[in-house]
Parts: structure tokens; C-alpha cells; sequence
């Protein structure tokens, strides 16, 4: 595929209202996305992406799932796999799982992400300490949307 | 396997059958007098065991305990390989399942339990689970797939259910979207899905179905704030351990099917049986209450909904009721 159709493509993108789009060819694969600012008003965007496909798809390149570092250093966010509802703790009555200030370690439970009835506790890949929370509990969240700041150790 | 687990399997393979003391005492390499002791062990268990003389012991079909031995019966060929752990109390078999499934992180396995003291719903609600009339399981799978196609793994269970009730008895089970089975117009249970993701790779590490199952809980045994919207399936002669089985088995099929042949048929029956489909609902977004209708059930199990100023709202997540209710 050509730069220029790349570029037609993210221009298409731009105004349409879907947020992302992948297209194999046979020189490989181009995955373009966007932040969406529509809530819940679309489908989940990666389940399209499955939908449309017969057979099972293998995890696309998540652009939206990996570390997102800062100009500030040592910063990254913890971005969420899916769309879905953010829950801060395990049931109502007890404490969030993390608070701004938690220290949290590789494979701790940061958060409930919830999608049809699914109930997945993310875990941390980072070593770190939360700086800030940027979802309240119970919002409905996006697919790449940045849920916590943490300042990596 | 014991004594006891050998016994307990002849006994439950010839359910309503007469087997000699003798031919159990060869079969089993033990005296007869053995026989009679673990016979006597598993009537104390509570095992339904009729002894006559010259005929020998038989297993009542109305006999209801739980038991791997039972349910193995029922189990296809291919699903025998899960091991099963009955347990007679746990506070809840998903968190027993989770315990059991990081002491050894590769098994797959089912916990079933006769009792839950702390039955779990979603978000920490209770799920009222008394025992000798419930069927409360939890399967722990290690898929290895990406979590976006695990999304619809709730409806595969909910449909998976509906349809081993519809074929052991005579009722037609209905689905609330997302995750509660239905009969007459009574909650007679519920599924928890709980999966471990690793954020990054957005990999399920495991995921734990639990399922809880009112299989004969009488009215009046339910808490009163339940008793008007809690039913009970109530199967006739069918036994608890068949019912686990069929559901493992018809799960198992659904679930296994990595070609995804079936995936429309099941989300079409899945759509069928909501009875939430053309209903007025209340919706919630970020603990907002909205009201709309349901107009559609699309492909991914999601909620299509046409709110009141005729907007339209798919919803994947949060919790919905009938409006009015």
C-alpha cells in the first residue's frame, strides 16, 4: 500500500464515525485508529473488527493497550483492553483496589473492567505508584482509554 | 479411587437396579462384609440405599446427592478428562475456584458445591444458595485468547443452560440480558463470569464461570426479600447430577467450537430468549438512570436500545430492569 493511500484512508477515518481501521494486504498489515469521543453511542470497535471476520482473529496490534510514556519521564498510563464499566473495587462495600498513592506491583488487580457480564480483573504490568485516576467508578470506559497514571519505578 | 468412590459408581450406573453383595464384593476385590461397611458409610453420607435380602443393595432414583461418580455418567467422552471437585459447603465456588486455580496454574477444573454460605452474584451481591436443592458450579478455563473473543462467552453459557432445561423438562427457559435464566417469569438462576486479563497483551490468563442454579427450593425457603421474584426449575425425576452434566457437555460444545460455526445460531437463540426485546427499560451509564426501548439484540450479544429522545444506545455492560418495576 502506498503512503498516499494511507493518508486517503486516515482522512476517510477522520470524518466517518468509526475509530478504527485495520486492512491486511498481502505486504502486510496497516491499523489506523482515532480517539473516540463518542460514549457508547458505537459498538466496541475491536468486536467489529472480529465480527467481520469468519474465522477467529488472533489480538491485533493493540495500539491502545501498551504503555503510553510521556514527555514526562517515568510516567505511563494503564489503558483498558475493552469497552466497558470501570469498577475501582470488588463489590461496593469494599475498598477500591487501588487509591492515588497505591504502590502497586506486577500482576496486582488494579481494577474490575466489566463487558457482558464479563467480569475481568486487570492486572498490572507495571511496577509503580498510581499518580492519579482518571475514570470514576462505575463509568463506562472506551477501548485504549487511559484509566491510571502511574509513575513507573 | 477409594473403596467408597468405586462403590458409589457401580451403585450409580445401576441406578433402580438390584446388584448382589457378592457380585459388588468380586467386582470390587473386597469381602462382603467390606461391601456392607462402605454401603453403610455412604447411607451415612446420605445416599439413598435400599438393601434386600437375596436381591442386594440398589441406589433410590430419587437419591439427589452430588457427586463426581454421578455426574461422570452423563458426561461425554470428551469431558471426562476435567477433574471435579464436590464439595458439601464453601463460602462461594468461584472464589474456591479461583483459590484451587493458582495452586496449580495450568489445571482446568470444576468445583461444584452442595451449599454456598456466601454465594456470590455480580458486584458482591448475594446469591442465596441453601443446601440439597442448588446446583452451584464453577468451571475454570485457561482459553488463551484474546479477551475481545471471550465477550460473548456469558451468552454461550446463558443459552448453553436454557437449553439443557428445555430438554429435561417440560419448561421453556428465558434469558434477562445479560447473565439470569428464567422461567415463568421467576429468576431460577444466575451466571458470575470472572476472568484474570493481563492489561497489556489484553490475554486471559483464566476464566471462572460460575453458575448457580434454584433446582428445587420451595417458595417459602427463599429470603423474603427474593420470595416474589425467585423461582425454582423443579425437574420432576431429573437429578442434579445429570442436569451439571448435560450443562459441561452442552457448554463444552459451544464453548469448544473454534470455528465458530454455531456462533450465529447460539446469539440467535441467545436473542430468543430474552424476553427483554421490545420492553421498556432502565438503563445506567456512569450511574445515570435513562429509560428507552429495546429494540435489538445485535451480533455481539450487546443491547440495542432506543432512548426516549430517540437516540440510539448499545449498551455491553452495566445493569438494566424493567421499567416501572
Amino acid at each position: 500500500m502506498k503512503l498516499k493511500d494511507i493518508l486517503t484512508l486516515i482522512d476517510r477515518l477522520e470524518d466517518s464515525s468509526i475509530s478504527k481501521l485495520v486492512v491486511e494486504t498481502e505486504e502486510g498489515l496497516v491499523e489506523i485508529s482515532k480517539e473516540s469521543n463518542v460514549v457508547m453511542q458505537s459498538a466496541p470497535v475491536y468486536s467489529q473488527h472480529v465480527a467481520q471476520q469468519a474465522a477467529p482473529v488472533h489480538a491485533p496490534v493493540h495500539s491502545g493497550v501498551v504503555l503510553a510514556p510521556e514527555e514526562e519521564s517515568g510516567i505511563a498510563y494503564i489503558t483498558s483492553p475493552i469497552v466497558g464499566t470501570f469498577y475501582s473495587s470488588s463489590n461496593p462495600a469494599s475498598e477500591p483496589f487501588v487509591k492515588v498513592g497505591s504502590v502497586i506491583e506486577e500482576g496486582q488487580v488494579v481494577c474490575i473492567l466489566e463487558a457482558m457480564k464479563l467480569m475481568n480483573e486487570i492486572e498490572s504490568e507495571l511496577n509503580g505508584e498510581i499518580v492519579e485516576i482518571l475514570v470514576k467508578n462505575e463509568d463506562m470506559v472506551e477501548f485504549g482509554q487511559k484509566i491510571f497514571k502511574v509513575r513507573v519505578k | 479411587m477409594s473403596l467408597i468412590n468405586n462403590l458409589l459408581s457401580i451403585l450409580e450406573q445401576n441406578r433402580n437396579t438390584y446388584i448382589s453383595g457378592q457380585e459388588l464384593a468380586e467386582k470390587l476385590g473386597v469381602s462382603r462384609t467390606g461391601i456392607w461397611k462402605a454401603i453403610k458409610r455412604l447411607e451415612e453420607d446420605g445416599y439413598m440405599i435400599t438393601g434386600v435380602n437375596n436381591k442386594g443393595y440398589m441406589l433410590s432414583g430419587q437419591s439427589d446427592l452430588i457427586s463426581a461418580e454421578g455426574i461422570s455418567i452423563y458426561l461425554d467422552e470428551v469431558n471426562k478428562k476435567y477433574p471435579i471437585e464436590v464439595f458439601k459447603s464453601v463460602d462461594s465456588t468461584n472464589t474456591m475456584a479461583k483459590k484451587l486455580s493458582l495452586e496449580d496454574k495450568k489445571s482446568e477444573l470444576i468445583i461444584i458445591a452442595d451449599e454456598q454460605t456466601a454465594g456470590r452474584g455480580r458486584m458482591g451481591r448475594n446469591f442465596f444458595s441453601p443446601p440439597k436443592t442448588g446446583i452451584y458450579m464453577s468451571l475454570v478455563l485457561r482459553p488463551n485468547r484474546h479477551i475481545s473473543e471471550l465477550a460473548t462467552i456469558t451468552v454461550k453459557v446463558c443459552v448453553a443452560i436454557c437449553r439443557v432445561i428445555d430438554r429435561l423438562t417440560n419448561l421453556r427457559a428465558e434469558i434477562k440480558w445479560v447473565n439470569d435464566i428464567y422461567i415463568n417469569g421467576k429468576k431460577v438462576g444466575g451466571i458470575l463470569t470472572e476472568a484474570v486479563t493481563d492489561f497489556e497483551s489484553g490475554m486471559v490468563e483464566s476464566v471462572i464461570i460460575g453458575i448457580g442454579l434454584n433446582i428445587k427450593t420451595e417458595d417459602d425457603d427463599f429470603p423474603s426479600e427474593i420470595s416474589s421474584v425467585a423461582g425454582s426449575i423443579f425437574p420432576g425425576n431429573v437429578t442434579r447430577n445429570e442436569i451439571i452434566g448435560e450443562i459441561i457437555n452442552e457448554f463444552m460444545q459451544i464453548y469448544l467450537d473454534v470455528d465458530n460455526d454455531d456462533a450465529s445460531l447460539v446469539m440467535g437463540e441467545y436473542k430468543e430468549r430474552c424476553f427483554l426485546l421490545g420492553r421498556n427499560i432502565n438503563y445506567y451509564i456512569s450511574g445515570k438512570k435513562f429509560e428507552g426501548e429495546v429494540v435489538d439484540i445485535n451480533d455481539l450479544g450487546n443491547l440495542v436500545i432506543v432512548n426516549v429522545t430517540g437516540e440510539k444506545v448499545i449498551l455491553n455492560s452495566g445493569e438494566v430492569t424493567l421499567s416501572g418495576n
